[in-house]
């Protein structure tokens, strides 16, 4: 067994010593499989049209573990196909965070100086503004957006918190020996941030990734219940949340189970970043 | 015999709460080539400062600082590049100065690849006989820092500094984390590598007991200030600076 896989064992231990977090990573795994493999897996087309006036409303049953929709159509697969453009959306959205986020902290912790001071005070500003807020001004502007679309629009109204946590954890590392060392040597500021600096951030980040996540699927059902996120047939767990809305009182099942599906998989994304926090807690020494 | 390193009237400040605070203060001294200067004073003397600023890790207030006649000041950043191949340092601290992400290969590897010494197996060559120099084993190279003691990471931290082929080395107390069998066992390493490779030390200490029978030269540091140098024989026998004096008797004479 290489180093490598040792340390990550010994981690992954360390890190999730408890049955919570056992649970939680169980159930986002059933949730992923479920939802990745969506096509196999459905029992029905989360489309189908079918005869409706037989299949409308349907409560849950044996053959429709989630009951039916105002269409006849299969609320479980409606919810596992949705899944995929609600997690898709928010991983996209986390990427494009992180890839900006990232290299804008780094950046700017590293330089320092007015260099330092100029990034930041354009992340302030972003930061500053209510994202909710500057989501609904972006999404008000770009009729129809696509799935990637809306993911960028995640992205960009998050990347300024994930510079933050970066230009910090740059800063301090920055000023370990080993950098200096690394100075001392000619090493180029580039292959320093790249040989010492990114990968001292990564544990940070990684857990911030995770974090942001969990925040983002909320959000992308909320733009969709709000009517500006993705628009149908491309359903997400807002955009069925909102089909169900007005029958919510007769027919418990159209929401109640788009709504499970954010909330357990939040909670457990949520449980999972925290153990992992409190695993690369920075003021424990490294292995 | 003109010096290797040429130090004047030497000043370095940091902003503190209150202006600035001097850590060197107008400091001037010379390194010969080949010799090992000892620079001793007690913590917060301002040993680190004026090592950094040789080395121009830290930039100067004002004075001057010549390596083999080059003016370390003036120099851009890609003839400052160059020049750091020929002066290197080694800290105090070797958990700190050894990334715990790296292997020891990466670590030694780090200098070659800067300045392009070799590549590919004739750097993986050149890796394995630095090991081999400071004492370490080639299959080394595969672990990580964590995996070794305090004098064997103190000897990573040398190959890696000797991995460019530098002339000047700055051992920043280089052995005082050390306890007294491995500082012995790293000291008598040193010495063999100086002597093998033609070495320039500026060793800084806190602690007048390890210079002896190490240094060529001691100079003793007050609050930023040179207060005494002399030739070690005679600065051990007949120290002429109060502050020596007082320095000497709070030294146990364990010869190392
Ligand atoms: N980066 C820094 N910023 C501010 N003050 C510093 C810094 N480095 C050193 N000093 C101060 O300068 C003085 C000299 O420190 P230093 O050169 O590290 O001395 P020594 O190595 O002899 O212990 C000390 O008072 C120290 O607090
Ligand atoms: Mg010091």
């Amino acid at each position: 067994m290489s180093a490598a896989t040792r340390r990550i064992r010994a981690l992954a231990r360390e890190a999730f010593p408890d049955w919570p977090s056992r649970v939680a990573i169980a159930v986002l795994a059933l949730v992923l499989l479920a939802v990745l493999f969506a096509p196999l897996l459905a029992p029905y087309d989360p489309n189908a049209l079918a005869d409706f006036v037989r299949d409308q409303f349907l409560a849950p049953s044996m053959h429709h573990p989630f009951g039916t929709d105002q269409a006849g159509r299969d609320v479980l697969s409606r919810v596992m196909h949705g899944g995929r453009v609600s997690l898709g959306v928010a991983a996209l959205s986390v990427v494009v965070s992180v890839a900006v986020g990232a290299l804008w902290g780094a950046v700017a912790g590293f330089a320092g100086g007015v260099f330092d001071a100029t990034l930041m005070r354009v992340s302030d500003a972003v930061l500053a503004f209510p994202r909710i807020l500057l989501l609904l001004l972006m999404t008000s502007l770009v009729r129809a957006p696509s799935a990637a679309g809306i993911a960028l629009l995640l992205g960009i109204t998050s990347w300024p918190g994930m510079s933050r946590l970066v230009r910090a954890e740059v800063r301090h590392l920055r000023e370990q020996d080993y950098v200096l060392a690394a100075r001392a040597l000619g090493v180029p500021w580039w292959r320093t941030l790249r040989t010492h600096l990114l990968p001292g951030v990564a544990p940070q980040v990684s857990v911030a990734a995770a974090l942001a996540f969990a925040s983002v699927i909320p959000l992308e059902a909320t733009l969709s219940f709000l009517g500006l996120g993705l628009h149908p047939p491309a359903a997400s767990w807002g955009n069925i949340l909102l089909d169900g809305a007005d029958q919510a009182a007769a027919h418990w099942w159209l929401v109640l189970f788009p709504a499970l599906a954010i909330v357990v998989t939040v909670v457990c994304v949520n449980t999972i970043g925290e153990r992992l926090q409190d695993a690369i807690d920075p003021r424990r020494v490294a292995p | 015999m003109s010096a290797l390193v040429a130090v004047r009237d030497l000043v370095v400040e940091y902003a503190a709460r209150h202006g600035r605070r001097r850590a060197v203060d107008g400091v001037s001294l010379d390194i010969a080539r080949g010799e090992t200067l000892a620079l001793v004073g007690e913590s917060g003397s301002g040993k680190t400062s004026l090592g950094r600023a040789i080395l121009r890790l830290v930039e100067p207030a004002s004075g001057g600082v010549t390596f083999d006649g080059i003016d370390v000041r003036a120099l851009g950043r890609e003839p400052l590049r160059a020049l750091r191949r020929r002066m290197q340092v080694v800290f105090q601290d070797p958990k700190a100065s050894l990334d715990p992400r790296l292997t020891v290969g990466r670590i030694v590897r780090e200098g070659i690849d800067a300045h392009r010494l070799a590549r590919g197996r004739d750097a993986d060559a050149r890796v394995e006989r630095l090991l081999d120099d400071v004492g370490l084993a080639a299959a080394d190279v595969a672990r990580h820092p964590h995996e070794f003691s305090g004098g064997q990471r103190q000897r990573i931290a040398i190959a890696r500094a000797l991995a460019v082929e530098p002339e000047f080395l700055v051992l920043d107390e280089a052995v005082s984390a050390l306890d007294s069998t491995v500082r012995a066992q790293v000291l008598a390493l040193l010495a063999s590598l100086q002597a093998t490779r033609a070495l320039t030390y500026l060793f800084i200490a806190h602690d007048l007991a390890v210079v002896e029978g190490f240094a060529t030269r001691v100079a003793v540091m007050h609050e930023g200030r040179i207060v005494e140098c002399a030739p070690a024989r005679a600065l051990f026998s007949a120290p002429t600076h109060d502050y020596t004096r007082a320095l000497l008797a709070a030294t146990p004479r364990v010869p190392w």
